[in-house]
């Protein structure tokens, strides 16, 4: 067994045991990226001269007697539009191609004080804008499973490097659907926590009341360590929620019995492929098995949550980047007549033309006489679909939805069947519409040997609940867990 | 396309060349002639999927701008530590005297 191929709470056993070093570990990470990562392409940068650096330390710190945290000396990735101080942050986009933060987002510092290793910024679709790593000004990250099928997105590079071995667990942004598809095509959880529980601060905004930081991990127990550490009030973001939460190991291990499970109807319909159907259903006896009720229930505004998602998100889009003008920061057109046509000659020819479109069609909705009918109208749908949530969570503890119609696509090939293409949305959308929380889980490959995902949603500040659930899962399910041939 | 009126284009009013290098202009991106067609045809498209929400009666609702209605969050006045000049200037493209430069905005 390679240490790379490990989860992070197994690697922490062997730190802890004094088997391995901080410098063993990323010896092992760097090892295996330099075998694989031309063929996966899950990053954009690899910092392993500070890794080694932040590795040498720890492992004084180790010999020094220091107790050792969870994380402490243990490689991990992050997605690159994640502020790291004095490391390249560039969003996937040209606009950003020499941009270095001079501070770090709070959720990868409180990572990074608990004495995780950095040790590269993942690939991802510019700015959070696709599904599937495609569109990132760099490169296209491939699938671990399947070289020729896409990795998903926008947090492809981070899922990728994580299912690959490159990492032992990334953090991603999720705005909507961009952990969890990504983590269900890779084959790993991928969690997007509540709105409000992780902190916004340096992760750079694409559309701000819906996008959260969350964490790609091998396993649901790991997943669970990091939260402990990303979750919690940070005053430096106004949408920070000062409240405590729960500490997600300590409930972990609890049991099931007489949870109850919604399996709401409009998430299963024409579109979602049967193979992704039949694993979820085989997972659902898994649950049965365990004492857990399920129940088929509906959602009444789901197929409301598309049109509400997409304005809203365009809207902020085009709102929160008219920041990138190639003033302070990012890419500056050289030749220009005066101030607005170096707006505009920086912004043309910085941005990409996914993300110049989603700026049209947000300005589109948000000038004056559309405002009423796009972005009002979006914003009073959006309670009635939050509201829809709240009252099945009156009733239910868990939501189980598939995390994407299909497994992995192919690179170049897009969707075509337009009804998966709409249930692909559906899955993952109304979630950050909500900002309730939900991970994916996989549960099973299809024929082709590609991994299916499931999520369960839970109510906003339900963390633990999911955690619980998908832990019961992991360690019942029926299937044989692989990984990737590489 | 028919609905379009309701939502947002009045009478008189088209989704033409002229609106798509309006907007160009409000969102400072380069208005080009050979793309516009195709522009149209998706703000077209996103205005069949917005024109959806009118089937919900929202008179009654009010906005939800955040799922956790936020309120402003007030501090003591006082200075905390921010970052350092020269620090900030690192990033930007153009700088002159210890500052960003930018080009002149008055005749």
């Amino acid at each position: 067994m390679n240490l790379y191929d490990l989860t992070l709470h197994e690697v922490h056993e062997k730190i802890l045991e004094k088997e391995i070093s901080a410098k063993d570990l990323l010896d092992s990470v760097f090892d295996r990226i330099d075998k694989v990562e031309d063929k996966v392409n899950s990053f954009i940068t690899i910092t392993k001269e500070k890794a080694h650096e932040a590795a040498n330390k720890i492992d004084k710190k180790i010999a020094q007697g220091e107790t050792i945290g969870s994380l402490m000396g243990i490689p991990m990735a992050v997605k690159d539009n994640i502020c790291t101080k004095d490391v390249k942050t560039t969003c996937g986009s040209k606009m950003l191609e020499n941009f270095i933060p001079p501070y770090n987002a709070e959720a990868y510092e409180r990572l990074e004080n608990a004495g995780a290793i950095m040790i590269g910024k993942t690939n991802m679709d510019e700015l959070g804008m696709g599904s599937s790593t495609e569109n990132s000004y760099y490169k296209v990250t491939r699938n671990p499973w399947n070289l020729d099928m896409v990795s998903g997105g926008s947090s492809g590079g981070s899922a990728a490097a994580v299912a690959a071995g490159e990492a032992f667990y990334a953090l991603g942004t999720d705005t909507g659907g961009s952990i969890r598809q990504p983590a269900s095509f890779c084959g790993i959880v991928g969690m997007k926590p509540s709105y409000g529980a992780v902190s916004r601060y340096g992760a750079v905004a694409y559309a701000s009341s819906l996008e959260q930081v969350g964490v790609l991990t091998k396993d649901v127990y790991d997943c669970a360590i990091i939260l402990n550490y990303l979750y919690g009030h940070d005053p430096k973001d106004s949408t920070s929620l000062n409240i405590v939460h729960d500490n997600f190991i300590e409930g972990l291990k609890k049991d099931i019995k007489g949870l109850k499970i919604g399996i709401p109807k409009e998430y299963y319909g024409t579109g979602i492929d049967d193979e992704v159907k039949n694993s979820i259903k085989t997972a659902l006896k898994a649950f049965e098995s365990l004492g857990a009720h399920i129940e088929e229930t509906g959602l009444a505004y789901s197929e409301y949550s598309l049109p509400v998602y997409y304005i809203i998100a365009l809207s902020e889009a085009s709102s929160n980047f008219a920041r990138l003008d190639g003033i302070r920061y990012g890419y500056n057109a050289n030749d220009y007549k005066d101030l607005d046509d170096m707006y505009t000659k920086s912004r043309s020819q910085g941005l990409g033309e996914e993300v110049k479109n989603r700026i049209l069609l947000g300005t589109h909705s948000l000038i004056d006489k559309n405002y009423k009918t796009h972005y009002d109208k979006a914003i009073r749908v959006r309670r009635l679909i939050k509201e829809d949530f709240d009252k099945s969570f009156q009733k239910y503890d868990l939501l189980v939805i598939p995390a994407y119609p299909t497994a992995a696509f192919e690179i170049g090939g897009k969707i075509k069947d337009e009804a998966a293409m709409y249930m692909g949305d559906l899955c993952t959308v109304p979630v950050n519409v909500a900002g309730v929380p939900a991970m994916t889980v996989p549960c099973g490959y299809n024929s082709k040997g590609l991994p299916i995902g499931m999520q369960l949603v839970g109510k906003h500040m339900g963390e633990a609940t999911i955690l619980r659930a998908a832990y019961a899962y992991e360690n019942n399910a029926s299937y044989t867990k692989l990984k990737p041939k590489l | 396309m028919k609905r379009l009126s309701r939502i947002g284009l009045k009478g008189g009013e088209k989704m033409d060349k002229g609106y798509i290098e309006y907007i160009c202009s409000l969102a400072k991106l380069e208005y080009d002639e050979e793309n516009s067609d195709r522009i149209i045809e998706k703000i077209k498209a996103f205005d069949v999927y917005a024109e959806k929400l009118a089937d919900i009666d929202t008179n009654d609702i009010k906005p939800l701008v955040n799922v956790n209605e936020t309120i402003n969050v007030m501090r003591e006045d006082a200075v905390m530590p921010s970052l350092e000049r020269n620090i900030i200037l690192e990033n930007a493209p153009e700088k002159l005297y210890g500052c960003i430069k930018v080009s002149k905005i008055i005749e």
